[in-house]
């Protein structure tokens, strides 16, 4: 494969500073301590920072930026093709893995601006999520089934379209993102952005920044809480009550599918790890209900802008009896 | 010219957006920016983006050369306009002259890269990732805005004027251009002078930073927007920043922040001049207002935008940061501009685009022979139709070496296989079209809405392109004196690939102004018809014809040429003779159906069906 990369480390704002999106933060944290969650879709306003926390995310969690699949890929670079400097220089056919293949072994696939990607892209990207098999049969190429299991990160700003329903279900949660509105909140963004800036200008100059030294000591230590969360992940438990008003609460919003039961029930359990509970409670599932059920509403089916409303939060705490 | 210096000083200003600016002044605009880049970082290597650029064009694509012994050939990745084959830190002016004439795939590569803390190429057997070092400059028309996406609309950091302000002295003008010594295109190809580059280098050598009440300050100018995003502040932030380093000074004051305010057109409203509301944060605060005087900036004449270093002494009594040495530029020879305003005009303007504008095209077409759009890209084909001949040939290179161990019978030929085929990916064209004559005069009281809707779905049903000529809309300016204008004279049209273009629905629902001018309307829905039925290669299959209107006609084709009215003189029945006239000739064309809807008008009930008799 023809890689290149900048000679540079690539820096973005890091994960401990970014203000405010708490509600993000949390889909992404979730997404990681249980990957079977299905994958975030963070849709919101622009310049809200969804792709900076993502990548913010990756770096401080895997050390490097996510696999990420670009609008400009090409199908050969998403299921895998031919090494064309093999092919030319020594005639020898070597198969090139795609990015799904990356994802599968890194664990995530990011897709930035996911509501502009190739229909013909997102055919191939649903077919493997939905059967969790790459079959390749192109190119000359015959690859035996391969079983893919990634968890699918996708950032969209509305504006430009939603996404269609199959694609929709696939990701486990939904995150809107909006843009801050205490004016405190803005001028703390305001001023991260500046510091981050003057120290990457000070690195540049070759001078060792404190902001920098202080925001990874900070990375560390929540990148080692949410380790410890996912470690406890498999000992907290769900009792029946729990997983019936999940099944409560789907049915009482007509969730699309039976994925949604399974999805509110896992998502409650990483949020209860988080937390450092012991067993899911009903204040663990009204805390993420929003996330599991909002894209999966009827309704939402028909139109991706539809919001979510105090209605909405009041009818969950009504079913969770809080 | 100031802003663009700022442009050159602070990486995050890059993304440029000029306002009304002439494609010359864009590219005046390009030469002066590269050539300040060029103190400031390094020359960049300039490309202009196109209508045309494919995703191959701009990203990159496999292409044919020589081997390394040149005794043969060899498929090599050739990098495309937005970047170079080993991603090294090049910088690279990108100039777009028309943001609303750039390509789909442009217009996608904006959004991916511009403000991009990192950037992905998955292409072509390509894996590349790296920090992005571009500039953008793109011009653009104020009253086009709609037709741009606000998603990368919001990427421009920075935005200014390039309206040039009308000559006063026309003759003067003329005279003095006849007398120059010197082409009058001469001053853009101008070098910076040398106190300037001398001055922008000082400047790189600054560093200021914004204290806690600054940032509070530019809070303050950009939470009065219609709408918020946080790209705004940080882009006035570091414009700040540039300013400040332009004065030549680590500390930024007020009037620094009013002036970069000032330079992109932000007004603030004069009672948040006195205190910006005060905001506890844990940084500690290292004030410097409590040395400033406040004055309310004074209107900057358009001959002030010039290079010279903001020294502070314009809009203060008592300057406490002017530099010990201050330095005065000659002033550079561009064009006067007008006073930059309302930079982020997106909010509020009317959308002219179609929904999901950066998407791909959709495909609209049951067998592929009815294709003919312009080229946007090359996919994998099934057939030999639309052949991409090139592409093909260079995917059957990729493994001729194998494919010559495989079948050693082929004496040097190319062996192609099926799964090399490449075809063209092409934009849609509408097949049919919806043409709407609305006379908005005799609307009143009739339900014509719902007699329309059908024709409407059916416009949408066949992803038809939508020609609306509206008759007798009321203007949003009618002169104080009540004098008939030019424009009322005249009928208007829109031509728009599909009916979900939220201006057709506006248009539609217009108010009525005060003239009928039916015949022009005609006239207007005929040449449109005559050029996309008969006009080049066309693949339009089939054209329907609305007609909306009581038939009163009455203004003669000959006045809405001219623009000209006699007042008071009765045009009689000219308008009406002349509406029939131009009906009779739309008649005469193949491919159009025309469907009249009558409002049943209670004066002259008969001119409706006469003129549906003449269509």
């Amino acid at each position: 494969m023809s890689t290149v990369q900048t000679k540079k480390r690539i820096r973005i704002l890091p994960y401990s500073q970014i203000v405010g999106q708490e509600a993000l933060k949390l889909a992404l944290e979730l997404a990681y301590i249980a990957p079977r969650l299905g994958g975030v879709l963070i849709s919101g306003q622009r310049g809200t920072g969804k792709s900076t926390a993502v990548r913010a995310f990756a770096q401080m969690m895997h050390g490097e930026l996510p696999v990420t699949l670009p609008i400009n890929a090409t199908e050969d670079r998403v299921v895998g093709g031919w090494k064309i400097d093999e092919l030319m220089i020594n005639s020898k056919p070597v198969r090139q893995e795609g990015l799904l293949e990356d994802a599968d072994r890194k664990g995530m696939l990011y897709i930035d601006e996911v509501n502009l990607l190739d229909d013909h892209i997102v055919n191939i990207i649903l077919d493997v999520t939905s059967t969790g098999v790459l079959v390749v049969q192109r190119e000359a190429q015959n690859v035996e089934e391969k079983q893919l299991s990634f968890t699918l990160v996708g950032t969209m700003n509305p504006e430009e379209g939603g996404l269609r329903p199959q694609l929709l279900d696939r990701f486990g949660l939904m995150v809107n993102v909006s843009a801050e509105e205490k004016p405190e909140e803005r001028l703390r963004i305001l001023q991260t952005v500046m510091d981050f800036d003057e120290a990457l200008m000070a690195e540049k100059d070759g001078q060792t920044s404190d902001y920098l030294v202080e925001a990874e000591a900070e990375n560390q230590k929540l990148c080692q809480s949410l380790k410890d969360a996912k470690a406890q992940f498999y000992n907290v438990k769900v009792p029946r009550k729990a997983a019936e008003s999940c099944v409560e609460l789907t049915q009482a919003f007509e969730a699309e599918g039976n994925r949604g039961d399974y999805v509110m029930a896992l998502t409650a359990k990483a949020y209860a790890a988080l937390q450092g509970g012991k067993q899911v409670a009903s204040k663990h599932i009204a805390e993420i209900a929003q996330m599991v059920l909002q894209h999966r509403r009827p309704e939402v089916m028909q139109s991706s802008q539809i919001p979510w409303s105090d209605e909405n939060n009041e009818k969950v705490k009504e079913i969770l009896k809080l | 010219m100031r802003g663009l210096a700022c442009a050159a000083l602070q990486p995050g200003l890059r993304s440029v957006l000029v306002f009304d600016a002439d494609p010359k002044v864009v590219r005046a605009y390009a030469q002066v920016l590269a050539q300040m880049l060029g103190v400031t970082e390094s020359t960049p290597k300039v490309v202009q983006l196109s209508a045309v650029d494919s995703e191959d064009d701009l990203w990159g694509q496999l292409s044919i050369a020589p081997t390394a012994d040149a005794e043969g050939t060899t498929v090599v990745w050739q990098a495309g306009l937005l970047g170079s084959e080993d991603r090294s830190d090049e910088l690279g002016l990108l100039v777009i002259p028309d943001l609303t004439q750039l390509s789909l795939a442009g217009a996608r590569a904006c959004v991916s890269l511009m403000g991009a803390s990192v950037a992905h190429l998955e292409r072509h057997g390509q894996r590349q990732y790296w920090q992005p070092n571009l500039c953008w400059l793109a011009g653009c028309a104020k009253e086009q805005i709609g037709a741009v996406s606000p998603h990368l609309l919001d990427r421009f950091a920075l935005r200014l004027t390039g309206k040039v302000l009308p000559i006063v002295d026309r003759v003067g003008t003329v005279l003095n251009l006849l007398e120059a010594k010197q082409d009058s295109e001469k001053v853009f190809r101008e070098e910076l002078s040398s106190e300037l580059r001398s001055g922008l280098k000082q400047a790189a050598g600054y560093c200021p930073t914004l204290a806690l009440d600054s940032l509070q300050r530019v809070e303050a100018y950009t939470s009065i927007l219609e709408v918020y995003s946080p790209r705004r502040s940080v882009a006035l932030a570091q414009l700040t920043l540039a300013h400040a380093q332009l004065a030549q000074t680590t500390q930024v004051t007020t009037a620094l922040i009013d002036k970069a305010a000032e330079t992109i057109g932000l007004e603030m409203p004069f009672g948040d001049l006195e205190a910006p509301h005060t905001l506890q944060l844990s940084r500690p605060q290292e004030s410097t207002r409590e040395d400033e005087q406040i004055v309310v900036v004074p209107a900057i004449t358009p001959r002030e935008i010039t290079l010279m270093p903001d020294t502070g002494e314009q809009l203060f009594s008592q300057s406490v940061y002017a530099p010990d040495q201050t330095e005065t530029f000659e002033p550079t020879p561009l064009p006067n501009l007008e006073r930059p305003s309302e930079p982020y005009p997106e909010d509020t303007a009317p959308t002219d685009r179609e929904a999901t504008s950066l998407k791909l095209l959709p495909r609209r077409y049951q067998t592929k022979t009815l294709q003919g759009g312009i080229v946007i890209g090359v996919e994998p084909g099934k057939t030999a139709q639309d052949l991409a001949l090139v592409s093909t040939l260079i995917e059957a290179a990729k493994y001729q070496p194998i494919r010559r161990q495989r079948i050693l019978e082929q004496n040097g030929q190319l062996i192609l296989s099926p799964a090399d085929l490449r075809c063209y990916r092409r934009a849609p064209v509408a097949e049919q079209m919806l043409a709407l004559v609305i006379d908005h005069t005799c609307l009143k009281g009739c339900q014509w809405q719902e007699a329309l809707l059908p024709y409407l779905s059916w416009a949408y049903q066949e992803r038809a392109s939508v020609c609306l000529v509206q008759v007798g809309a009321a203007l949003a300016k009618i002169r104080a004196n009540k004098e008939v204008t030019s424009g009322e004279l005249r009928a208007t049209k829109m031509l728009e690939q599909s009916v979900l273009v939220p201006c057709i629905s506006a248009g539609i629902e217009s108010p009525a102004g005060r003239a009928t001018p039916l015949a022009h309307g005609f006239e207007l829905v005929l040449q449109t018809l005559r050029h996309v039925l008969q006009h080049g290669r066309s693949r339009m299959q089939q054209a329907l014809l609305v007609v909306v209107t009581d038939g009163r006609g009455n203004v003669p084709l000959r006045a809405s040429y001219s623009g000209r009215i006699e007042p008071y003189l009765p045009v009689k029945q000219q308008g009406i003779e002349d509406a029939l006239m131009v009906a009779g000739q739309i008649q005469k064309l193949d491919k159009v159906a025309v469907v009249l809807l009558n409002p049943q008008p209670m004066h002259y009930p008969q001119l409706p069906l006469k003129l549906a008799k003449v269509m």
